[in-house]
């Protein structure tokens, strides 16, 4: 069985950084990482081939200079091969066109049995590639999974929305999507990191994949940091009637919210 | 404007309803996995397609292509929920339309529309130029419309569901963040799972609902859901935060609060950054005084 | 030179962060507390491939670098800064790399797998009662016999004593002992891997003693006495009589992953104020930041301890240069000056911030709860001399620049 995670380098945003005048952002100086989720589906693969031997490839779309680590990253985890579909300025292409490089991906280069993701990616969030490349492959699929077990040939995937638990059966080929409850993902071992220094990825044009006018990137007018308009009233506790005073602060604004 | 809505509860149709007239739709079809949600809709829709079922990929991709057989639209709305972002993704792999999620605005330039959306864990907004056809996955907020009568019908969709779905749904607890006036939320500055009966207390006596952040839910199990991106989206009048630190992901799911009160010891607690009313102490402190004085009245 | 990790040390980096964050953090405290390590926590870090990364693969080594050991030496340190664990981890990479350099292949093969799974230690034993500084000095004696030696004599303050009796495998030392004369210099010694505990029984003729220190709880240190204990020719390391020339190598290499320790805990202890300093309010809300006094001092010694890094890092890199890439015209002695200013920088910083820090911090530093404490206990091994006092270090670098004519008195 082959199974393939598409990765992506997302940008870490707990460290965002704006230019204070202008409040955009300064995206050049804000680490890019693995995102956590992406990381769990590298695990969630690397849990199948222990169990039942199967081949683990991944994918990322992006350039040499900026996602060698990342690549290094994904075999020092365990991973078969790595495929590196080079591209610039990948964090502007739209879901669409990520998932269809990825779908002919799979098309040219599968059959994959088994395809796993990250839920969402750490930076844009939108959960929508995942489904879409379903949509484009006809597979059957299960996302934001929070458990994988396995039956037989039969895969058990649980996955929590905001009515409840959905529990769904299905056998290869499928798509999935975890998220971080799914499992702990491994820690890189140093040998396995050194080892990684010498694998070697696959770096594929996108253009062998799709052509130039079906790249389609999303047209950004602007970006800026968000402000919500708060009165941001500030309290500090230092001593008892400080606590009085807080409190007293607290009573009236929910009367003012019509609460009490 | 031919507009179709992925429908996962009522609260939808007045802010759908907004989104109708930014849009200047003309025809209005509704997509829905409940019968009696259906017929709700029924009366403000032209259309409604009902696919009798549990949520599943398979089911929805085959129920999309059936519809898409016979009907063309230009826009498609969802909410920005897990499912909602499952139904636009699924149709834009079909159709290959643009999509943008967490959208919190949208106005007509010309003949396209510009939209602005959360990005970056919802620090902040991106203003983004679409065209028709596209799909948007929408951040519940202030937005809201009366919506208009209209008479639909009903069309069943046929398709075989994933075999073996399987729903569990969450137990009624009467606790629900989404539809409650005010939500208070307990962050990692809650120490000990007896503690929460105090967050419990407040949302009681103020008539509430309570949540906590990702790490008491996901990593505690002191709760079965949380506010935030990965969790739930609010927009009560007034959310109040006790030891929360206010990180993007979980703020991206309060920020539509009308009011936002934070309790936290840390000056620095980036929470304080958006907060109507910021108090930098001990919770312990502050948190058993509060409950005191409304209960005395 | 400027201070870049490599794509692989960065991922490295990242990997001991996680684990530190995992396994680590959470036990420090109570590691000090009792005493003593896990013997789980041991095998984990031997898993991760925490022990022997810069010994070569053919012998069981994890086959990285010293600077990967420093940068792993250093991270653990952040998340011990007692130092017990991080000081496990820096003579389990130090000592053994020494013997992958200067050991026989039979002896290497046997020894240091077992050190890289964490199921043997293997660290240092040269000081002796009269006085560590002076190792030119040292008593113990080898006597040549047939098929090997027999080695009678006193060690003291070493490190891993109750981990060699207690440990899957066992262990012992890069060991010193006078060869041939008595008498007092160091052409007259010669360097052994003596292992008092190999897969079974404690051997004849060694009695070990454990004392009780004042910090670093976590690992022991305690001594041994040697009484007509046999020792084969096959663990003679190198040859005979050069022992002072290999170990003065070895603790160039082990010296450069102590200063890692202290800048890792530093590090942390510089973070613990910099959260202390912003928050704690004094005389109408001030915050203690707010006072030139402090933040100068911040500002000083934030400073310092990257300085500290810098000469760390530096030595680190030269020692890869020497012993791993093993590139024409490095030389060993070319390390005495870079790493003599690393353990002279480092610990003393160290120090120096966990002083201030304590102060800062008021009666809370003073009490047991706040456990800086233990980062100033941990780290103060370190300048009173554990792999060579801080004088010691001034008489390397005065030596080595001004001549060794220039320096006598
Ligand atoms: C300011 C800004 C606004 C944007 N707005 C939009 C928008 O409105 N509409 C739009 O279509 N795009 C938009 N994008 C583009 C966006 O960055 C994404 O490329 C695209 O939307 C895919 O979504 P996601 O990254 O959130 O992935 P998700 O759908 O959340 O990704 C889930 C999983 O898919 C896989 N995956 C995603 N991307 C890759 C990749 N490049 N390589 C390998 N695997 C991958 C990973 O496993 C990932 O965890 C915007 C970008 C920026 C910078
Ligand atoms: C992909 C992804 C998705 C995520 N999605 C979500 C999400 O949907 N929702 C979510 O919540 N998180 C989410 N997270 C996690 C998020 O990034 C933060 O880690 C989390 O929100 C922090 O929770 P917290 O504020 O409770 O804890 P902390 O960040 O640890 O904050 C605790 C706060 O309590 C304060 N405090 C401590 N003691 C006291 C006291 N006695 N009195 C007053 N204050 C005190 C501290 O000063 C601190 O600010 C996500 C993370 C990732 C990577």
């Amino acid at each position: 069985m082959r199974v393939l995670v598409p990765i992506k380098l997302s940008y870490d945003i707990n460290q965002m950084k704006y230019d204070e005048r202008t409040g955009e952002p300064i995206l050049d100086a804000v680490p890019r990482v693995m995102g956590d989720m992406d990381r769990c589906a590298l695990e969630a693969a690397l849990q199948l081939k222990e169990s039942l031997g199967v081949v683990v490839e991944f994918i990322s779309i992006g350039s040499r200079r900026t996602h060698n680590k990342l690549m290094m990253d994904a075999y020092a985890m365990g991973c078969d091969k790595g495929y590196l579909i080079e591209a610039e300025d990948t964090n502007t292409l739209d879901a669409y066109t990520v998932s269809s490089i990825i779908g002919k991906f799979v098309e040219k280069y599968g059959p994959y049995d088994i395809i796993i993701m990250g839920a969402t990616s750490q930076d844009t969030h939108s959960s929508v590639v995942p489904p879409a490349l379903s949509a484009l492959l006809g597979y059957r699929a299960a996302f934001g999974v929070d458990k994988v077990t396995v039956e037989g040939d039969v895969f058990i995937l649980e996955a929590t929305y905001e009515d409840g638990i959905y529990r769904y059966r299905l056998t290869p080929p499928f798509i999935i999507s975890v998220t971080t409850e799914a499992n702990t993902p491994r820690i890189p071992k140093l040998k396995d990191i050194l080892k990684a220094r010498r694998m070697k990825y696959e770096v594929l044009p996108v253009n062998d994949l799709i052509s130039k006018d079906e790249v389609r990137k999303i047209n950004v007018t602007s970006i800026k940091k968000y402000v919500t308009p708060r009165r941001r009233e500030i309290i500090e506790v230092d001593s008892e009637e400080d606590v009085d005073k807080a409190v007293y602060r607290i009573i009236e604004l929910l009367k003012e919210a019509e609460i009490l | 404007m031919r507009i179709l809505t992925f429908i996962e509860d009522l609260s939808w149709i007045d802010i759908f309803e907004y989104f109708h007239s930014a849009l200047e739709g003309v025809e209005f079809s509704a997509f829905t996995l409940d019968k009696n949600i259906a017929v709700e809709v029924s009366k403000h829709y032209d259309k409604v397609f009902l696919y009798d079922s549990a949520f599943n990929v398979y089911g929805i991709q085959s129920a999309l292509r059936k519809i898409l057989n016979g009907d063309k639209f230009d826009v498609v709305l969802a909410p920005s929920s897990n499912k909602g972002r499952m139904f636009a993704g699924i149709y834009t792999g079909l159709t290959k339309c643009s999509i943008v999620t967490d959208v919190i605005g949208i106005e007509r330039e010309g003949k396209s529309f510009i939209v602005n959306r959360l990005v970056y864990g919802g620090t902040a907004i991106a203003t983004i130029h679409v065209s028709s056809p596209f799909s948007l996955c929408i951040v519940k907020g202030g937005y809201k419309e009366k919506p208009k009568n209209r008479f639909g019908e009903i069309i069943k969709i046929d398709v075989e569901p994933d075999s073996g779905v399987e729903f569990r749904p969450r137990e009624v607890t009467g606790n629900d963040p989404t539809s409650s006036d005010i939500v208070v939320v307990a962050g990692r500055g809650i120490k000990k799972k007896e503690d929460m009966a105090m967050i419990e207390e407040l949302a009681g006596i103020t008539g509430g609902a309570w949540s906590v952040t990702r790490p008491l839910a996901a990593d505690y199990r002191w709760a079965d859901q949380w506010i935030g991106i990965s969790g739930l989206i609010i927009s009560p009048k007034v959310y109040i935060a006790f030891g929360v630190s206010g990180q993007p992901h979980h703020m991206m799911g309060a920020r539509a609060s009308k009011y936002v009160i934070a309790v936290n010891k840390d000056p620095e607690a980036p929470i304080f950054e958006e907060a109507d009313l910021g108090i930098v102490g001990d919770l312990y402190k502050i948190l058993p005084r509060l409950l005191d004085r409304l209960k005395k009245g | 030179m400027y201070l870049e990790f490599s794509e692989d040390e960065q991922l490295f980096r990242e990997a001991v962060i996680e684990f530190s964050k995992r396994y680590i953090e959470p036990i420090w405290v109570n590691v000090d507390e009792v005493g003593k390590l896990p013997g789980d926590l041991i095998k984990r870090m031997g898993e991760q491939g925490l022990f022997a990364i810069p010994v070569s693969e053919e012998f069981g080594g994890v086959g990285g670098t010293l600077t990967m050991a420093a940068i792993a030496t250093e991270e653990i340190a952040y998340y011990d800064p007692a130092v017990a664990i991080a000081v496990y981890a820096l003579l389990q990479n130090g000592w053994p790399m020494a013997l992958d350099q200067f050991g026989s292949d039979e002896v290497k093969s046997m020894i240091l797998p077992e050190v890289a799974s964490g199921d043997a230690f293997f660290g240092i034993a040269s000081t002796e009662a009269h006085g560590g500084s002076d190792v030119a000095g040292i008593k113990t004696f080898a006597e040549k016999v047939e098929g090997g030696w027999r080695v009678s004599g006193e060690k003291v303050y070493i490190s891993g004593v109750r981990e060699v009796l207690e440990l899957p495998t066992g262990g012992g030392w890069f060991f010193l002992s006078k060869t041939g004369s008595r008498d007092y210099g160091h052409r007259n010694i010669s360097a052994f891997a003596l292992l008092p505990r190999w897969k079974g029984d404690v051997k004849e003729g060694f009695e070990p003693t454990i004392f009780d220190e004042i910090g670093r709880g976590g690992l022991s240190t305690g001594g041994f006495k040697l009484d007509n204990f046999m020792i084969e020719d096959k663990y003679l390391i190198g040859e005979e009589n050069k022992g002072f020339y290999y170990v003065m190598q070895g603790f160039n290499i082990a010296r450069i992953l102590v200063a890692a320790a202290c800048i890792g805990s530093g590090r942390w202890a510089l973070d613990q104020a910099k959260e202390w300093l912003t928050n704690r309010k004094l005389f109408q809300g001030r915050k203690l930041s707010s006072f030139q006094g402090i933040h100068f001092k911040f500002a000083e010694l934030y400073t310092e301890l990257e300085a500290a890094r810098l000469f760390t890092y530096k030595a680190a890199r030269l020692a890869d240069k020497i012993y791993i890439e093993k590139k024409p015209g490095f030389k060993p002695k070319d390390l005495n000056v870079p790493v003599a200013m690393a353990k002279l920088k480092a610990p003393e910083t160290t120090i120096r911030i966990y002083e201030e820090v304590l102060k800062w911090y008021g009666a809370y530093g003073y009490t047991k709860e706040s456990n800086i404490y233990r980062g100033w206990l941990g780290t103060f091994s370190y300048v009173i001399g554990a792999e060579g006092g801080q004088n010691i270090m001034r008489i390397i670098i005065a030596r080595d620049i001004l001549g060794k004519e220039n320096i006598r008195s």
